[in-house]
C-alpha cells in the first residue's frame, strides 16, 4: 500500500523563536498601557485617584504570562495564543486610548463616557447587584433554551422525515416563526397568565423557529444515495433517521444551534425590559436612565462576558460534534 | 465457479417511468435473465439502457410495472442485506470511521455482537488494514471503493451488485479491485451482477456477458466467458471475447 495513515501532530513540542516573539507582543501592549497610564497626570475629573485600571493590567499580565509558558510547550495553547496574539494587543491599545481620551485629557466627557478605572470601580462596587442579574438572567436563558433546544430538534427531525408532521407543523412554522419574539410577549404574558411564563415562551419561540427550520431542511435534504446504501444493509426507517439523517444533519445542526443562541439573547433582553421585571437588559436600561453611565458599562461588560461564553461553548460543542470534518469553516 | 442451488430469475420485466409532461420512458422492455449461485453475470450496454435500473429493481430499491423477478421462488419486494448493492459512488458515511463504516449492516440488523470478528476479517480482506480508524476524507477513491465492497460483503449477501463501482477509478487501481473481487467471489461463491461499460472489466470478471440494446434495454445477446482464471488480458482468446461483445454492442451500424 503506497498510502499512509495521516499522522496526527503532537500535542507537546517546542516553541520556535518567532512563535516566542509573537506571543510577547501582547505583554509589549500591557506594559505599554501600564507605563503611559502611570507617567501621564490625572487630570479629569479633577478629584478622581484611579485605583483600579494598573492592578486590573497586572492582573492580565499575570494571565497572559500563564499562557505564555504553557504555549512554550503545549501546541495547541500555543496555536490558539499565536493567532490571537495581535488582536489581543491591539485590544489593550484601544484600552489605552481610551484611558488617555478620558482620564488622561478629558477629551471624552463624564457622565457619557467614564474611565476604564471608573467603570471597574463600578463594577466591584455593584458586584451583588450585577452576580443577582446575571443569576436572574441565565436562570431565564437556561430554561428558554432547554425548552427550545428539545422541542425544535423534536420538531425538526419529525418534519424532516413525516410528510404529515411538516403539513402541520410548517405553516405555524412560517407564521409564528418570522415574528420577533418581543412582538409576541404581550400576548404570551397574557395567554399564560404569568409574565415569567410568556417571557419564557418568547424565549422558547426564539430558539425553537430557527432549531426547526434549518434541522427539518438538512434532514429533508438528506443525500438519497446514504439512505439507499443503509436499505440496501438492512436498516430500518428508524435506524435510518438516528444513524443517517442525524448525523448527517449535524453541520446544519451547529449552524441552527448558533442561531437559535443569538436568538435567545434577543428575546432574553426583550423578555427582560417587557415582561420578568429582573435581568441584566434591565439593570442597564435602568441604570440608563439615570444616567449612572459607569454602571451601565459595568453591566455591559457582564453581558458580554456572558454572551461570548455561552458562544464559546457552542462553538466548542460545535467543533466536537463535526471532529470528523475536514477543511471546515471554524468561525 | 462452483454451481450451487440459489437462483435469481428475471421474466418479461418492463419499467417505465412517467414524465411531468405525462410521456412515458420505457427504461426496460421484457428484459429476462436467469443467474445461478457462483455466477458472475455482467450487464454491459450505452448509458440509458435500463441497466442500473434492473440493477435497483434487483435490490428492491425499485419497482417495476410489468414482468417478475423472484430470488430463489420468492418475489423481490423490499431492500434486503441478502442482496448487497455497491454504488457508483461510495456513499461512505462522512461522520464515521472505516471500521465503524464496515459494521454499519450488522449494528443495522443487530448482528454486530455476534459478528463483531467479521469486520476485521473484511477490512484485511479488502487491504484496508492500517485504515480502521480514518474518516472517509482521509482515504483516496480507491479505498473508498474498498470500504464500500467491505461494507456490502460483511452482511454475507447471497446476491452482490456492482453498479460501476470502479468506474471513477485509475486503470491500476481498478485492476487491484478487480482482482479482489474475484478473490471475494472465489471464497464466498455469491451471484454477482455486475453493471459496467467496460468491455475489458466485463470479459475479465464475469461468467456471461449480457448484452442490452439502447432504451428501452432488452438483452440481446449473451455471451459466454468460459476463459480460466487469472486470465490474460492480452492473450489472443480474452481479445476475441472482446470483439465478440463489441460486435454485439455496435447494433447501431448493423
Amino acid at each position: 500500500m503506497t498510502e499512509q495513515r495521516p499522522q496526527k501532530e503532537p500535542i507537546i513540542s517546542r516553541a520556535s523563536l518567532r512563535e516566542v516573539g509573537r506571543m510577547l507582543i501582547p505583554f509589549a501592549a500591557m506594559l505599554l498601557d501600564y507605563v503611559v497610564h502611570a507617567a501621564l497626570p490625572n487630570v479629569y475629573p479633577e478629584t478622581y485617584t484611579p485605583k483600579y485600571w494598573a492592578p486590573c493590567l497586572l492582573v492580565c499580565m499575570a494571565v497572559w504570562a500563564v499562557v505564555f509558558v504553557a504555549s512554550l510547550a503545549i501546541r495547541p495553547v500555543r496555536k490558539k495564543a499565536c493567532r490571537l496574539a495581535w488582536f489581543i494587543a491591539f485590544i489593550f491599545v484601544l484600552f489605552e486610548a481610551w484611558d488617555v481620551a478620558t482620564l488622561k485629557t478629558g477629551t471624552l466627557k463624564l457622565p457619557f463616557i467614564p474611565s476604564p478605572d471608573k467603570i471597574i470601580e463600578q463594577f466591584i462596587a455593584n458586584w451583588g447587584n450585577i452576580v443577582n442579574a446575571t443569576v436572574a438572567s441565565l436562570s431565564l436563558l437556561a430554561q428558554g433554551l432547554a425548552v427550545g433546544l428539545v422541542i425544535g430538534f423534536a420538531s425538526g427531525v419529525l418534519c424532516g422525515c413525516s410528510a404529515i408532521a411538516n403539513y402541520w407543523v410548517s405553516p405555524l412554522l412560517k407564521i409564528v416563526g418570522p415574528v420577533p419574539g418581543l412582538i409576541w410577549l404581550p400576548i404570551f404574558v397574557i395567554a399564560f397568565q404569568s409574565s415569567y411564563a410568556g417571557s419564557l415562551a418568547a424565549i422558547v419561540l426564539a430558539v425553537w423557529f430557527p432549531m426547526t427550520l434549518i434541522l427539518s431542511n438538512a434532514i429533508k435534504n438528506t443525500d438519497i444515495g446514504l439512505i439507499e446504501r443503509a436499505e440496501t444493509l438492512g436498516a430500518s426507517k428508524a435506524h435510518i433517521v438516528v444513524h443517517v439523517m442525524i448525523p448527517n444533519a449535524v453541520p446544519a445542526l451547529a449552524d441552527a444551534l448558533f442561531m437559535s443562541l443569538s436568538g435567545s439573547f434577543g428575546a432574553l433582553a426583550a423578555a427582560e425590559l417587557c415582561g420578568v421585571g429582573t435581568g441584566l437588559a434591565l439593570a442597564v436600561r435602568m441604570m440608563g436612565t439615570i444616567a449612572n453611565f459607569g454602571v451601565v458599562f459595568a453591566y455591559v461588560f457582564a453581558m458580554i462576558l456572558i454572551f461570548s461564553t455561552l458562544t464559546a461553548i457552542m462553538f466548542a460543542v460545535r467543533n466536537w460534534l463535526l471532529r470528523w470534518q475536514k477543511g471546515l469553516v471554524r468561525w | 465457479m462452483v454451481a450451487g442451488n440459489h437462483q435469481l430469475i428475471a421474466a418479461h420485466v418492463s419499467r417505465w417511468f412517467t414524465g411531468e409532461d405525462g410521456v412515458k420512458l420505457l427504461a426496460l422492455d421484457d428484459f429476462n435473465l436467469e443467474v445461478n449461485q457462483g455466477e458472475v453475470v455482467a450487464l454491459i450496454g450505452p448509458s440509458g439502457c435500463g441497466k442500473s435500473t434492473f440493477l435497483r429493481l434487483v435490490a428492491g430499491l425499485d419497482e417495476m410495472q410489468e414482468g417478475t423477478l423472484t430470488y430463489d421462488g420468492d418475489p423481490i419486494t423490499a431492500p434486503s442485506p441478502n442482496r448487497g448493492f455497491v454504488f457508483q459512488q461510495a456513499n461512505l458515511y462522512p461522520w464515521l470511521t472505516v471500521e465503524k463504516i464496515v459494521a454499519f449492516g450488522l449494528k443495522a440488523n443487530n448482528e454486530y455482537q455476534e459478528k463483531k470478528l467479521r469486520v476485521q476479517e473484511m477490512i484485511d480482506l479488502m487491504g484496508l488494514s492500517g485504515f480502521e480508524k480514518s474518516y472517509p476524507h482521509q482515504i483516496s477513491g480507491g479505498m473508498a471503493a474498498r470500504v464500500a465492497i467491505a461494507q456490502t460483503l460483511v452482511m454475507d449477501p447471497e446476491v452482490i451488485l456492482l453498479d460501476e463501482p470502479l468506474s471513477a477509478l485509475d486503470a491500476f487501481t481498478r485492476a487491484v479491485i478487480q482482482d479482489e473481487i474475484l478473490k471475494m467471489v472465489d471464497r464466498f461463491h455469491p451471484i454477482v451482477l455486475l453493471v459496467t461499460h467496460d468491455i475489458e472489466e466485463a470479459v475479465y470478471l464475469s461468467d456471461r456477458v449480457i448484452v442490452l440494446s439502447p432504451r428501452p434495454g432488452t438483452n440481446i445477446a449473451d455471451i459466454p466467458v468460459d476463459l480460466p482464471h487469472p486470465r490474460d488480458r492480452i492473450s489472443p482468446e480474452f481479445i476475441a471475447k472482446r470483439h465478440e461483445v463489441l460486435d454485439a454492442l455496435n447494433f447501431e451500424e448493423a
